[in-house]
C-alpha cells in the first residue's frame, strides 16, 4: 500500500472517530406531549431527564427550557436536530450558533398543539451536537 | 476514434439527456396531470399531519365543479401565491377552505381560481417528505 493511501486512510479513521465522539457526546433529551380531549388541559410532569411537555388540549402550547453551558476554553458550535413525530410541533427559538467559552444560554422549546392533532402520546428526540470551533 | 473526442462526445450527450430530462419532466406531468403547475411543495404547517413543512406533493388539475367536495384538499391561486387547504362548504361558485391545522377558515374564493388537487395514493395525498425543503428555505426571507 503506498504512502498516499496510508495518509488517506489515517485521515479517514481520524473523521470517523470525530464523528463517533460526537454522537457519542451529544446531548439527546426524550420529547413527549399527551394530547387530550377537551379544552384548556395543561398538566406539568417537570422531569428534567426528558423534555415532558406533559398532558396539554389542542390549542395550546408550552415551553421548556434546556440550559447550554460552554466550559472549556474554545468556542462551541450548537447544532440542534429533532426526531420523531413531535418535532414537527416543537419550535426551536434558536439553532446553529456558536456559543463563546462561559457563555450560558436557554435554548427555548416551543411546542403548540394544532386543531388537527390526535389524542395520544407524540415522542421524539432532541440532540444537542456542541461541536469545538477550531477556526 | 481519439480518446479525447469520444470523451467530448460522451459528454455533450450526457448534459443533452440531463437538460432535456429537466426541461421535459415538468411540461411531460404537466401534460399528464392536465394542469399548468403539475408540482407543488408545502411551505407551512397549515395542513398538518396531512401535509407536511417540506413536502413535496404532484397536482392534478380540476376542470369542474362536480371534481370536488367537502373534505377534498384543493390547491388555488391567491394573490400571495398558491394555497393548499381543505374545502369545508361549497355554496353555488363559492369554495370555503381551511387549513387542519387553522382555528379559522380562509376567505371563500370562486371555483375558477381552483387549480387543482393533490395527487392521492391509497386514499391520502401521495407526499415525498423533504423534497420541498429548498422552496421552503427560499421563501424565508419572503413576508
Amino acid at each position: 500500500m503506498n504512502i498516499i493511501k496510508k495518509i488517506l486512510i489515517v485521515i479517514c479513521v481520524i473523521i470517523v472517530v470525530f464523528i463517533v465522539v460526537q454522537v457519542v457526546n451529544a446531548a439527546k433529551y426524550k420529547m413527549l406531549v399527551n394530547v387530550k380531549e377537551g379544552e384548556n388541559i395543561m398538566g406539568v410532569n417537570p422531569l428534567t431527564e426528558s423534555l415532558d411537555f406533559g398532558d396539554l388540549s389542542r390549542n395550546n402550547g408550552m415551553t421548556r427550557y434546556v440550559n447550554l453551558k460552554s466550559g472549556g476554553g474554545t468556542s462551541v458550535y450548537v447544532a440542534v436536530f429533532n426526531l420523531g413525530e413531535i418535532s414537527d410541533l416543537v419550535k426551536i427559538d434558536r439553532n446553529f450558533f456558536t456559543l463563546k467559552p462561559g457563555e450560558e444560554v436557554k435554548l427555548a422549546y416551543e411546542i403548540q398543539i394544532p386543531p388537527s392533532a390526535q389524542v395520544k402520546k407524540y415522542s421524539g428526540w432532541t440532540i444537542i451536537f456542541r461541536l469545538p470551533k477550531i477556526f | 476514434m481519439p480518446k479525447v473526442i469520444k470523451e467530448i462526445i460522451f459528454w455533450v450527450f450526457y448534459i443533452a439527456i440531463l437538460v432535456g430530462l429537466v426541461y421535459s419532466i415538468p411540461k411531460g406531468l404537466a401534460y399528464v396531470l392536465k394542469t399548468e403547475y403539475p408540482m407543488a411543495s408545502i411551505t407551512s404547517g397549515s395542513m398538518w399531519p396531512a401535509l407536511k413543512k417540506g413536502d413535496f406533493i404532484l397536482i392534478k388539475g380540476v376542470h369542474s365543479q362536480s371534481e370536488i367536495k367537502i373534505g377534498d384538499i384543493v390547491v388555488y391561486k391567491n394573490p400571495k401565491g398558491f394555497t393548499i387547504h381543505r374545502i369545508v362548504n361549497i355554496k353555488d361558485d363559492m369554495v370555503t377552505t381551511r387549513g387542519d391545522a387553522n382555528n379559522v377558515d380562509d376567505t371563500p374564493i370562486n371555483f375558477a381560481d381552483i387549480i387543482g388537487k393533490p395527487l392521492y395514493f391509497r386514499n391520502k395525498p401521495l407526499r415525498i417528505p423533504l423534497l420541498g425543503m429548498i422552496s421552503v428555505y427560499l421563501n424565508k426571507g419572503k413576508t
